[in-house]
């Protein structure tokens, strides 16, 4: 114990992401343009977003 | 991208002269981090030029004066009032600076750094990537990257995961920790009392780990396109089977650090005067190690019990491992770590212990440490007087 | 380079306590039952105090980690008694 962890392989999800930006490289590079789009937009309108996702609590 | 060398370091250098404007726009702040900074250089020049061990020590021992001042620590109101803690300095990044700095000077001693550049130096502690909050990556490593700073995605493929991993970090961050913070911190109604306590136990740890993971995301794959490698700090933490395994998998750059500047030297320094005592120095060390691992988070009370939570944690751990190895042998020990239920298990019961220490690290639990603490004393008061 | 190893072996299998253990300049620290960080200090020591040489703080880190093995190891030690006076 204390013992050396490895340096953060590809398991899981991880692995799963670079299979599919291999195996279709355009289509994931269209799904990356997308998320980098969702998240801008998100954090633009991140408190407004807030109010009326959580008014549900 | 930007071709000579020289260009490359120019612009990482402003960039990160401007971050730094914009996290910490006073000029006395700059200033007292740029003395602290230097400080490290200057006794590094010395340093390399004579390993004097009574120079490291007094400038370590000067250094964490200086940091414990800085850092405004609440034990300070003990020993001298109000006088030390009378300042408003706030310096951005300073906890990794400082820790940055001792492995500088220390290895600069030893002779595992042999060039020191003043231009290199200043970017290893200040560059954008690792101010805020590390990782606390090791001088050699960026310093061998600074020579080329060639970025690191090799073709397109790994370009695009990049990309990938700074968006994920932004969605931890942004999204998922702010969600995690709010849900903790405003629980419903509806989930009544227990409930309530129940989710500010579960979800402030979450909201601690997914906006920390994804900063490193951020900054590890940032800094790789300019060129610099980051070492990773997380690991699944959630699988640790034990305190010690967890410290291996969680904020990693500190648990090693820890191990290399203090857990090392301290068990070195007693076990090669004193074998006989190796057997349950290991106990002390651990605890001594995670327990200035704890207060290094904060200043105030909270990060203390932190502090001895986490001592106590690896320090069980060890004591467990030692007994298993008494009762059933090393064989024994394996088969013990072999066997799924048990790991499960004890991932289980350390997920749990992990999120009471991270009661300690809730803004406001200090006031609720020193109300405790008052508490106590005014018990054992009563009691010893009636 | 072997009469080196057969000295680091002895002083490993004194701190271990176990006379079965064999090194080649391949085996690694996880092969060897035991071996961890804190085994790892307790071998440094065997062999700071066997050789009278010191590691450093990187050297005792980097000699843990991935990659490593007891090869790693004599070359430091051959290193360190090359350049002793």
């Amino acid at each position: 114990m204390f013992v050396e962890a490895k340096e953060q392989g590809k398991g899981g999800l991880a692995a799963w992401f670079d299979a599919r930006a291999r195996s279709r490289p355009a289509l994931f590079t269209a799904g990356l343009v997308l998320l980098a789009a969702a998240v801008t937009i998100g954090l633009l309108f991140k408190t407004d977003a807030a109010i009326i996702l959580y008014q549900g609590f | 991208m930007l071709g000579s060398l020289w260009l490359k370091r120019a612009f990482i250098t402003l960039g990160g002269a401007a971050f730094l404007w914009v996290q910490s726009p006073e000029l006395i702040h700059v200033v007292t981090l740029a003395l602290f900074v230097l400080s490290g250089y200057g006794v590094a020049l010395l340093l390399a030029r004579r390993p004097s061990t009574g120079l490291l020590a007094a400038y370590i021992i000067a250094l964490t004066a200086a940091f414990v001042i800085l850092k405004r620590y609440e034990f300070l109101n003990l020993v001298g009032g109000d006088t030390f803690l009378a300042h408003a300095l706030d310096l951005i990044g300073l906890s990794f600076i400082f820790f940055r700095q001792i492995h500088y000077v220390v290895d600069v001693k030893q002779g595992e750094i042999k060039q020191l550049p003043l231009w290199g130096y200043l970017n290893y502690q200040l560059n954008p990537f690792t101010l805020l909050a590390g990782p606390i990556q090791r001088y050699q490593r960026f310093h061998e990257d600074w020579q080329t700073l060639t970025p690191k995605p090799a073709d397109a493929h790994e370009l695009r995961m990049t990309y990938l991993r700074i968006l994920i970090g932004v969605v931890k961050v942004a999204f998922i920790a702010d969600f995690c913070f709010w849900f903790a911190t405003t629980p419903p109604e509806a989930a009544g009392a227990l409930g309530q306590r129940l989710i500010l136990f579960y979800f402030f740890p979450l909201y601690v780990y997914f906006n920390f993971a994804g900063y490193c995301d951020i900054v590890i794959a940032a800094a790789s396109l300019f060129g610099i490698r980051v070492p990773e700090n997380f690991d699944r933490p959630y699988l640790a089977r034990n305190m010690i395994d967890f410290w291996t998998r969680w904020h990693r750059t500190l648990s090693f650090w820890i191990r290399d500047y203090v857990f090392t030297p301290l068990y070195m320094a007693i076990a090669r005067v004193k074998p006989q005592w190796s057997g349950n120095l290991a106990f002390v060390c651990y605890f001594v190690a995670l327990f200035l691992a704890g207060v290094w988070h904060g200043a105030t009370w909270n990060f203390v019990v932190f502090g001895v939570l986490n001592g106590a944690g690896v320090a069980a751990a060890k004591l467990w491992e030692n007994i298993i190895v008494a009762r059933a042998g090393r064989k024994g020990l394996r088969t013990y770590l072999a066997n799924k239920p048990i790991r499960w298990l004890a991932a289980f019961a350390t997920i749990h212990f992990v999120c009471v220490t991270q009661v300690f690290l809730r803004p406001g639990s200090e006031d609720n440490v020193v109300a405790a603490w008052r508490a106590l004393l005014d018990l054992v008061a009563r009691v010893g007087g009636g | 380079m072997s009469a080196l190893l057969d000295d680091v072996t002895a002083v490993i299998r004194t701190v271990f306590g176990d006379d079965e253990i064999t090194l080649t300049p391949t085996t690694s620290a996880d092969e060897v039952d035991g071996w961890d960080s804190l085994m790892h200090l307790n071998v440094i020591i065997a062999l700071e105090k066997r050789f009278k040489v010191r590691f450093s703080t990187a050297e005792i880190s980097e000699l843990k980690e991935e990659g490593k093995n007891i090869g790693s190891l004599l070359d430091v030690i051959a290193a360190k008694q090359g350049s002793a006076p």
